[in-house]
């Protein structure tokens, strides 16, 4: 599946997406605040791999979709700015998840929320959610920054929850419902 | 295996009890927050037949280990503590206490020896309770046995035809001895 934004298109991964996605596995920039360490090629493969198998909605509990982001202007298929991905959490609750990673060269231009903004309108039109909510570590503003724009509260800090590369780290969550995302 | 505070003997579930466990979960101001409503005689029986079952140190993520709260003579609740990852050495607990001692501050000293019982004999790393968010008593626990609220998730969960608002509480290892 596809979704258009203003400026990007979110479409499924593809095998020509490897080469982007290795280099955002090798960035330190980039996964300093994902549960990932530095990748190599193979795990990258492996990635991809998962990628490209999680295109279609999310209809079970811990299914996921995976959309590649790449400039709306560009033909389909060219080398990918970033990804997003939207997770069912819950059936029962009706509790969807998101996530992003954008490569760093795009920073600062809104990408991430645009792309992200669409997720949301997926989950709670297409999916019929009642709550949306997306994780991060308190210290990446960046991130907390685009929740914010989203609309999202921040409803949790949770203190040295996490055993991450050597150190205890804290972990933030957001929620945004349905009814507050409509308004 | 047991565990002693200054009133309370905190010791593993036996087929007596149903008795007091049907007593509490018969009463809808104790279900009332709880995931599911008031329970029949064979409904007490069954959450009996899996206490039974839950009285060793839990050792792999998920398992639980359960305790009847006596005082006296008498069974006044159910508590327990859910090992939620071992590698992250976190556990979460939990009570339920019947309505005829409330206010005597049972469940407190219980749910403190708990803490004891996660950081001192497992060895645990950080510790979480979860509540109801418009569950005043049990937030008063939390907070008198030291933890912090982290979380307020609004209507987080579907139970019992309703959208619930959850909180959740911690405490680390660091903060308990300090």
């Amino acid at each position: 599946m596809r979704r258009h934004t203003e400026r990007l298109l979110l479409r499924p991964f593809a095998e020509g997406d490897l080469e982007a996605l290795h280099s955002w596995d090798t960035n330190p920039a980039v996964v300093r605040y994902l549960l990932t360490g530095i990748a190599d090629l193979a795990t990258s493969e492996q990635r991809l791999a998962r990628r490209i198998a999680n295109t279609a909605l999310p209809r079970h509990e811990g299914e996921r979709i995976h959309f590649a982001v790449q400039l709306a202007s560009e033909v389909v298929g060219v080398r990918p700015i970033g990804e997003v991905n939207l997770d069912l959490i819950s059936a029962e609750h009706s509790c969807g998840e998101i996530g992003y990673v954008f490569d760093p060269t795009y920073h600062g231009k809104g990408y991430a929320t645009e792309a992200a903004r669409e997720l949301l309108r997926v989950g709670f039109d297409d999916l019929g959610l009642h709550r949306i909510t997306a994780h991060c570590y308190p210290e990446n503003h960046a991130s907390t920054a685009v929740m914010r724009r989203l609309g999202m509260r921040e409803e949790a800090h949770h203190v040295a929850n996490e055993w991450l590369k050597g150190e205890w780290a804290d972990e933030g969550v957001w929620a945004i419902l349905e009814h507050e995302w409509r308004d | 295996m047991e565990l002693r505070t200054e009133r309370l003997l905190l010791r593993p579930f036996t087929p007596d009890d149903l008795t007091a466990l049907h007593s509490w979960h018969s009463d809808p101001e104790v279900v009332r927050y709880l995931f599911w409503d008031v329970l029949d005689l064979d409904g007490a029986r069954d959450l009996l037949e899996r206490r039974l079952g839950r009285v060793t140190v839990p050792e792999a993520d998920g398992e639980s280990i359960h305790f009847a709260v006596r005082y006296g003579t008498e069974v006044i609740g159910d508590v327990h503590l859910e090992l939620l990852s071992a590698e992250q050495r976190c556990a979460e607990i939990g009570y339920v206490f019947g309505g005829a001692q409330a206010g005597r501050g049972f469940a407190g000293e219980a749910a403190r020896e708990l803490l004891r019982f996660g950081f001192d004999d497992l060895a645990l790393h950080r510790i979480v309770g979860k509540c109801a968010a418009e569950h005043r008593a049990s937030q008063a626990v939390l907070r008198k046995i030291g933890m912090r609220q982290e979380a307020h998730f609004v209507e987080a969960l579907w139970v019992k035809d309703a959208w619930v608002s959850e909180q959740e509480w911690a405490i680390l290892e660091h903060e308990w001895r300090g």
